[in-house]
């Protein structure tokens, strides 16, 4: 039955949809599992709506549940991420080349998760390190290397000649 | 910070953005799906305070520590009997070294499934082209290895089995989904119109898979699983459930017995394993598993072979551990019904004809969990760096694996064998 708690709800959640879609693209890379995403963020933000008055930081509060939520899907081999492979969602920016974001998101989605999941939070999201180990509930000495070892792999994946690293002296 | 690294952070924040197209989320409907799990929670304590000792000794079997042997389930022997831990070499020790697999040229390459003896491996190679979306696909025979090449892009080989016949499928040109088989080195269509993917083969050569209403990426997707009775067969519907029901069928027993992993509608979330047995008129919803707390609310195919299923059982909780939501490892006996929680954590995976599991078992330890104990895998000599990867293929007798090790700046094909 829709109370005023209802109401401030809906609000919330609406003022911070484009934040929550553009997280969960950033972090799947596809359209409809990002939705999937947010979509079971919000289900859990209202399970525990009654008493989130508590949670001091709401934002970084939903963030911390949308990223974790990515992080254990991915964890359990969802049969549904990725499963084909499929073509990453391509769209033409003018500036940019759907190509080039063809090929970072592909890149993107090879990077193992809690790699990827700190990359996104810390180069997309603009995130301090402190507040990504918070997120991730892990150490801010262990963001760092998670960072490392996430732009060595996309430097991998990547293979450009001019950021192949130790890639193109292997072959 | 590696002026490169700047580079790549740099080229990373043009990833950010709003996905195109509307949006599909559904406010009413989360308030509706959170009210509905807070009630069935509250069901659910109730029963739990009552039930929980008999619960817990009702879990059978696998749950003795580390090496040791756990006690049988004296209350409801299984009437199914469990292949003794005998094979050509012995009893199963767990003793396994891990080796790195030949890859002609480059060596950066994953395997991606095998056969129930563990002689046949399928994989392929770390994506080239301009768009790194090309797949070089590769067969090992023991230590020989063959290059195989599908048409189009995102290549993948699912299955092989005793003799060889792998499965796979690819996007082509106009983006469609193809399904192939590759019998001698040769690739072969398999046949049917709509798009299709194959997901696994049995030694009869059945195959299984999905057809796919829309192509996987595009809104309201759809598929819907389907079996071809050889590679010159077309594929037939897998009956389902009910109307609303959707999925892919994604393993084949030798006894021609089907598993799929279903949901019913997609925003529904909780998947289910769906069993097709032979002569059987319609297919087995089985039911989601007891797991410590409770009953599982959703669980997650891995594979089938030998009469067990295996798969990770999830359990929704009030309070988000840190973790994650709760994940159990559970094999289910198709001849009882039964479903076991093996001991210990498992991130994906896949399994075997004894219903052993084997996959990462924490954060950088790839291991094998039977039902008496639990063994971990070792690295390569000379292995440097992060110890992430995935196993995809486990031999029916433990004795051989598959997968992928990767750390910063490699990815590479790798196979233990154990005594």
């Amino acid at each position: 039955m829709p109370d005023a708690s209802d109401q401030e709800y809906v609000e919330y959640v609406t003022a911070r949809l484009p934040a929550l879609r553009r997280l969960a693209y950033g972090l799947c890379g596809d359209r409809d599992l990002a939705d999937d995403l947010v979509q079971e963020t919000a289900t859990r933000l209202y399970q525990r709506w009654a008493r989130i008055a508590e949670v001091e930081q709401l934002d970084a509060y939903v963030r911390t549940v949308l990223v974790r939520h990515f992080l254990d899907t991915r964890r359990r081999g969802w049969w549904r991420v990725r499963l084909f492979g499929g073509p990453p969602d391509v769209r033409f920016t003018e500036d940019r080349g759907v190509e080039e974001q063809t090929v970072l998101r592909d890149a993107l989605a090879e990077v193992p998760p809690r790699q990827r999941a700190v990359l996104v939070l810390r180069f997309l999201h603009d995130l301090p390190v402190e507040e990504v180990a918070r997120t991730l509930g892990c150490s801010p000495g262990t963001v760092k290397s998670q960072t490392s070892h996430g732009l060595a792999a996309m430097r991998r994946l990547l293979g450009d000649r001019e950021l192949a690293g130790r890639t193109g002296e292997e072959r | 910070m590696r002026t490169d690294d700047e580079h790549v952070a740099d080229r990373l924040r043009w990833l950010d953005d709003e996905p195109a197209g509307p949006s599909r989320i559904d406010l009413p409907g989360a308030m509706r799906e959170a009210r509905r799990r807070r009630r069935n929670r509250r069901v659910a304590a109730a029963g739990a305070a009552a039930l929980g000792v008999l619960a817990m000794a009702a879990l059978p079997a696998a749950l003795g520590g580390d090496g040791r042997a756990a006690p049988a389930p004296a209350a409801s022997p299984s009437p199914s009997t469990p292949l003794p831990e005998l094979g050509p070499n012995g009893p199963w020790q767990g003793v396994c070294r891990a080796e790195l697999l030949p890859v002609p040229g480059d060596p950066q390459a994953a395997v991606t499934g095998g056969d129930p003896d563990g002689r046949w491996l399928v994989g392929r190679r770390a994506p080239q082209g301009q768009s790194r979306m090309d797949f070089g696909l590769l067969i090992w025979e023991g230590d020989r290895v063959r290059e195989v090449e599908l048409p189009g892009s995102m290549q993948k080989l699912t299955d092989v089995n005793r003799a060889g016949l792998a499965v796979g499928s690819s996007v082509g040109a106009g983006r469609e989904l193809r399904a192939w088989v590759v019998r001698n080195g040769e690739v072969i269509g398999l046949p049917g119109e709509t798009p299709r993917g194959a997901m696994a083969v049995n030694d009869a050569g059945r195959i299984v898979g999905y057809r796919s209403l829309r192509a996987p990426w595009e809104p309201g997707a759809k598929q819907l699983p389907v079996v071809w009775d050889s590679y010159q067969s077309r594929p037939v519907d897998l009956p389902l459930p009910g109307p609303q029901w959707e999925g892919t069928a994604i393993g084949i027993d030798e006894d021609g017995t089907i598993l799929g992993t279903m949901s019913e509608g997609h925003r529904e979330q909780s998947t289910r394993a769906v069993v097709w047995r032979p002569g059987a008129a319609r297919p087995e919803v089985l039911p989601l598993p007891q797991v410590p707390g409770g009953k599982a609310s959703q669980f997650l195919s891995l594979s089938l072979a030998g009469g067990w299923v295996t798969g990770l059982a999830e359990r929704y909780t009030e309070v988000i551990p840190r973790s994650g939501a709760y994940m159990y490892p559970v094999r289910i006996d198709l001849r009882t019904g039964q479903a076991d929680v093996l001991k210990g954590a498992l991130w994906s995976g896949t399994g075997n004809g004894r219903g052993w599991m084997a996959g990462w078992v924490s954060d950088d330890v790839p291991g094998v969990i039977t039902d008496t104990r639990s063994v971990k895998l070792p690295m390569p000599d000379g292995w440097r760096g992060e110890r992430q990867g995935a196993v995809t293929s486990f031999s029916d007798d433990g004795r051989v694996l598959g997968g992928k090790l990767e750390s910063d700046d490699q990815v590479r094909p790798v196979r233990w064998t154990c005594r």
